[in-house]
């Protein structure tokens, strides 16, 4: 490993970082051509994210395309989370067409590249204690892999309602008025005993 | 280089392509004060925000700096946050944060992103995004067959039967399209 000055910085190979074998996002095949494309047409934009341990918390398909686009060092930059980093692309001006490209790109590999892998959400929601209604994730079907079907459990039917993200959005913080269980949420606003 | 500065010394991109929504919004803040900082935005030459400025508004609202890495694009720049364990409740919050906020809080700016594509004659298309009736999806065109994607969102309930029944019949009174009766209740269109 090289040390830098100064900075609490250092740089190592990219084939030194981790990847998230429990990943959330199984990433799509459109996506993986986006961000290859992005890489070697714009290289490198905003960072990925690690643990203390080199683990990719946040952009591990980042770092297989980094790697397909001849990408063979990474810097590190360390933090406690207590400030924003910023990369700064001293090549590049927002107002050009690399700088446009850039901005679509880091927005449309982030909405085409995400899959939820819906087991490894429920495995983490259970041995980690993560209650995925805080991040509005209590909409997905997450099967409880170690939970056996139960005669109750037959009962229950999902009414599934499809909306626009603005849409979407209004209809959670309205849910939430109720509180965090939407059964609960839905049932009170239309009057119904639960 | 490294350097340490206030958000205020960011410049917000005034044609973003990226609207934001409510829900998003909350979830970046929600992100920021449990989590505190992810991965890094993204800027240009200029301080100018290429990727992250909803993330930059809500930092600096909460009060954090921002310390600036510089390179060229040939090096690929990992955040590391020497507190964090992935194998962590914190550290799997945040994994599960950095997507989700991503996915609940784009919402495509079409008028900036067609004047840019007409400007610096760029095909929104060969980046997996078009616009269709004026509904914002990434759809196969170009280059990239991406296939169809769709940005709407599925609410899902779990309701007994006799409640979904009940859910059903006073929905469908107020309209025969269950989403349509839903927003009109919660008052979206008043």
């Amino acid at each position: 490993m090289e040390q830098e000055k100064q900075i609490h910085t250092e740089v190592v190979d990219i084939d030194d970082l981790i990847q998230d074998d429990h990943n959330f996002n199984k990433g799509t095949e459109a996506g993986a051509e986006l961000m290859d494309r992005s890489l070697k047409e714009l290289g490198a934009g905003r960072s990925i994210l690690i643990d203390k341990h080199g683990n990719i918390i946040a952009g591990n398909k980042t770092q297989l395309a980094a790697i397909k686009a001849g990408i063979k060092k990474v810097r590190i930059i360390e933090t406690t989370g207590d400030e924003l980093v910023a990369v700064k692309r001293t090549d590049v001006d927002l107002d050009s067409e690399k700088g446009r490209k850039m901005a679509l790109a880091d927005n449309a590999t982030n909405q085409v590249n995400l899959e939820w892998d819906e087991m490894e959400l429920a495995n983490a929601a259970k041995d980690f204690d993560i209650d995925m209604n805080e991040w509005d994730m209590a909409l997905p079907d997450i099967a409880d892999p170690d939970e056996q079907p139960t005669t109750e459990a037959k009962d229950v039917k999902e009414l599934k309602l499809v909306f626009t993200p603005e849409q979407y959005s209004f209809v959670l913080s309205a849910l939430r008025k109720y509180g965090d269980d939407f059964t609960h949420s839905l049932l009170q606003i239309l009057n119904i005993n639960e | 280089m490294s350097d340490t500065i206030n958000i205020e010394d960011l410049k917000q991109d005034s044609k973003n392509f990226n609207k934001g929504t409510y829900e998003g919004e909350t979830l970046v803040r929600k992100s920021i004060e449990r989590l505190k900082a992810g991965r890094s935005i993204l800027i240009d030459k200029d301080n100018n925000i290429i990727a992250g400025n909803k993330t930059a508004a809500a930092a600096g609202s909460l009060g954090l700096k921002v310390k600036v890495i510089e390179t060229d694009g040939t090096e690929l720049i990992a955040v590391k946050r020497t507190d964090l364990d992935i194998n962590s409740k914190e550290g799997r919050e945040m994994a599960l944060a950095d997507n989700r906020t991503a996915q609940v809080n784009l919402a495509w700016d079409e008028q900036n992103l067609e004047e840019a594509a007409l400007q610096f004659d760029i095909d929104p298309s060969q980046w997996g995004v078009n616009f269709e009736n004026n509904a914002p999806t990434a759809i196969s065109k170009g280059e990239i067959d991406v296939g169809t994607f769709d940005t709407n969102q599925t609410l899902v309930v779990k309701l007994t039967s006799l409640q979904y029944e009940a859910v059903i019949d006073k929905l469908k009174v107020v309209n025969p399209d269950l989403q349509e009766a839903l927003l009109e209740i919660l008052g979206y269109y008043a």
